[in-house]
Order: C-alpha cells, then structure tokens, then sequence
C-alpha cells in the first residue's frame, strides 16, 4: 500500500470539519477510478489565529503515482486548494514480524504447560499487534515549480540497486 | 634603574595579575607583575591575613561631611552570597524581567549616549518623560541622554539583565525573501463548501 501526504497551501478562516469531509468526497470521487483507493482523510491544522495549513493524506493500492499526482493537484486546483509538496511512502505492515516475535516468545513462556498452544496465542497477539505497527518508506518528494511537478526519487539506505 | 614601586600600587599590580585565576610559584608572579621578589611575598602574606579577617565580613566605608567612618561589618542577608548568586536571587525573587525604562536606560547606555554631545533621537513618550522628570536621562530638543544616576540604574540593570546587551544591536535588513517561506505562507480564502459540494453532485450524476 502507498500513502500520498498532500501539504497544501496555507488559507485565512476557521477549520471546517464539513469542508474536509466534503472535499474528502470530492476527491475520492475524482480519483476512484484511477487507483485502488484506500482512504482519503483531510485535515486542517490552526497555526496561527485564522491562519490554517491543509494537509490531504491519501493511501491506495495500486496506480500509477505520478499521472495520480497530477489528476489530484488538477482536481484541488478546480476547487480553489493548491497543492505544493507531496511526500510518497511505501506502508510496510509488521504482521509477519510481529506474528514471528509473538510465537518465540509464546514458545519461551508456554515451555511448562501447553507449548503449542502458547506459542499460536503469541503469534497471534504478536502478528495483531504487529498489524498495528506501521513502517513507512518514503519513495518520493514531489514538489511544485513554476507550475510543473518535480519527483524527487528517495534512495533508501542499505537498498539494493 | 628599576624605580620604587609603593605597597599600594604593588597590590594593585599583584592582584590584576592574579585576577586571571592561574596558578603562580611567588618567583613567576614576580616575574608576571615585574616587582621585586621580596615586594610580592609581603603582598602575598598581607593578602593572606586580610582574607582571614574579611572572612564572613565586609568593609563599610562612609563619608559623612568631614569624617569618614570605616567598619567591618558582619555579612548578612543576600550579602553572604557571592554577587552573582545576589544577582540570580533578585532576578529570580523579585524582577525576573527588565522593565521598560531599564530597557530604554540600558539602550542609551549601549549607544554611548551619556553626555549631551553624543544624545540620540528616541520616540517621546510617557515613558520617556518620566525618565526625564527623575533626572535619569536628559533631554536636548528630541534627542535624549543618560545622567550621572541614570548611568548608574542602566550599569545595575545591565549586570542583573545581560541578556538586554542584545537590545541595541542593528539586525542586517533582509533584501532577499526566502522563496519556501513565501510558498508556505502565501494565503486565500478556504474552499467554499458549497462550490466543493456542487462540484461532487456534478461528478456523482455524470457518473
């Protein structure tokens, strides 16, 4: 899964619950059937008095992340929001590695009595509470210039070429 | 020829030089305040008895008319603690910040504005008139300078606030804008709602 975080341009006013949901709406109807969408979440943060930063979090499973890119800015552009950095990231889940900590660990604990029924209850809180843990590697930076999209790639330390 | 040096200039000298707090056998600290090896010892030893009858005591000596009254005195109160920890505790206690006129005080006196030739322009105010009216600083048209006492509050304020040092200094004007603090802080109005919804009923029908 790949979660798009869309920090907008700073606006005067109050925060308005009712305008992100709507504009939650609205893009998630713009991009439905370009990807296979997630979520969509909008939220405002105050940062000064009636000084408000929008910040638009998008996660999906498949699609192509650039052309998705361009369709959302065109789409915040219609109603008035302009986008002017998007941070790419690739969410890895812990389940496996949880579910594998848990069942050593249930294995360790459950030596005196029951050993295999034990270690499937740690793996099982181990892989719920892995589930739980989110690990993001970030793909991309793409930030605005002279009205065109500039896609940083983010070299992960340690990856393979 | 080496001139005499008097036991009062003598102390003088051996105390500057021991004010930076080095180690010294009495032949460098000789060597260091250029007098006679002999000179230094009997400064050395005077030192040394004096801070055995200064200990926990001061002092105190008073002018009065034609007579000057001189007493070693008991160290009381806040007196017991060295000056920087007198300080900390007023701070701390009683005047954590600067007030206004200290501030303008300790400003005149960072412009070396302390005779009425060198008084600088300051906007008028209630403030400023008040500091006037208790002979603090001087007035010459709408320039403006400190007095003998106003002199001495500002040096006062200035070792109990070291921090207003920084209040006369000239920031650099920025000619420049920083382009990314511009992007983020450039401002319009929020998405109108009722535009958004529109624009969703519209989708939703074509689709």
């Amino acid at each position: 899964m790949k979660e798009m975080m869309i920090e907008c341009n700073n606006y005067f006013g109050e925060m308005s619950e009712d305008r992100c949901r709507t504009v939650e709406e609205y893009i998630k109807e713009k991009i439905k059937d370009h990807c296979e969408l997630n979520k969509v979440a909008m939220k405002e943060i105050q940062i000064q008095d009636n000084l408000i930063q929008p910040t638009l979090t998008i996660r999906y499973n498949t699609g192509e992340t650039q052309s998705l890119i361009e369709l959302i800015d065109e789409a915040l552009i219609e109603i008035g929001v302009a986008a002017i950095k998007i941070v790419v990231s690739k969410i890895v889940s812990r389940a496996v590695e949880g579910a594998l900590a848990g069942g050593g660990t249930g294995l360790v604990a459950g030596k005196s009595t029951n050993p295999v029924a034990t270690t499937l209850i740690g793996a099982l809180i181990g892989g719920l509470v892995g589930s739980a843990i989110e690990k993001r590697i970030t793909e991309y930076v793409a930030t605005k210039n002279s009205g065109n999209w500039i896609f940083e790639k983010i070299k992960v330390s340690g990856a393979k070429k | 020829m080496k001139t005499r040096t008097s036991i009062v200039d003598a102390l003088h000298i051996v105390l500057e030089v021991l004010k930076s707090g080095e180690p010294f056998t009495l032949n460098k600290l000789a060597k260091e305040s250029d007098l006679n090896f002999r000179t230094v010892k009997k400064i050395i030893d005077v030192l040394q008895s004096s801070h055995i009858s200064f200990s926990g005591k001061q002092l105190e000596v008073s002018d009065l008319e034609s007579t000057t009254i001189i007493q070693l005195k008991e160290k009381t109160g806040l007196l017991l603690f060295p000056e920087s920890i007198q300080n900390l505790i007023i701070k701390t206690n009683h005047y954590p910040v600067a007030s206004r006129d200290e501030e303008i005080l300790v400003h005149l006196l960072l412009k070396k504005a302390t005779t009425p030739e060198n008084a600088v322009y300051l906007p008028e105010g209630r403030m400023i008139e008040e500091l006037v009216g208790a002979e603090h600083v001087g007035k010459i048209g709408n320039r403006f300078y400190l007095t003998e006492d106003g002199r001495y509050i500002a040096k006062g304020a200035l070792e109990l606030y070291p921090e207003l040092e920084s209040i006369s200094i000239e920031k650099p004007k920025e000619n420049t804008i920083n382009v990314g603090r511009l992007t983020m802080i450039a401002l319009g109005a929020p998405p109108n709602t009722v535009m958004v919804k529109r624009k969703l009923e519209e989708l939703r029908c074509v689709q």
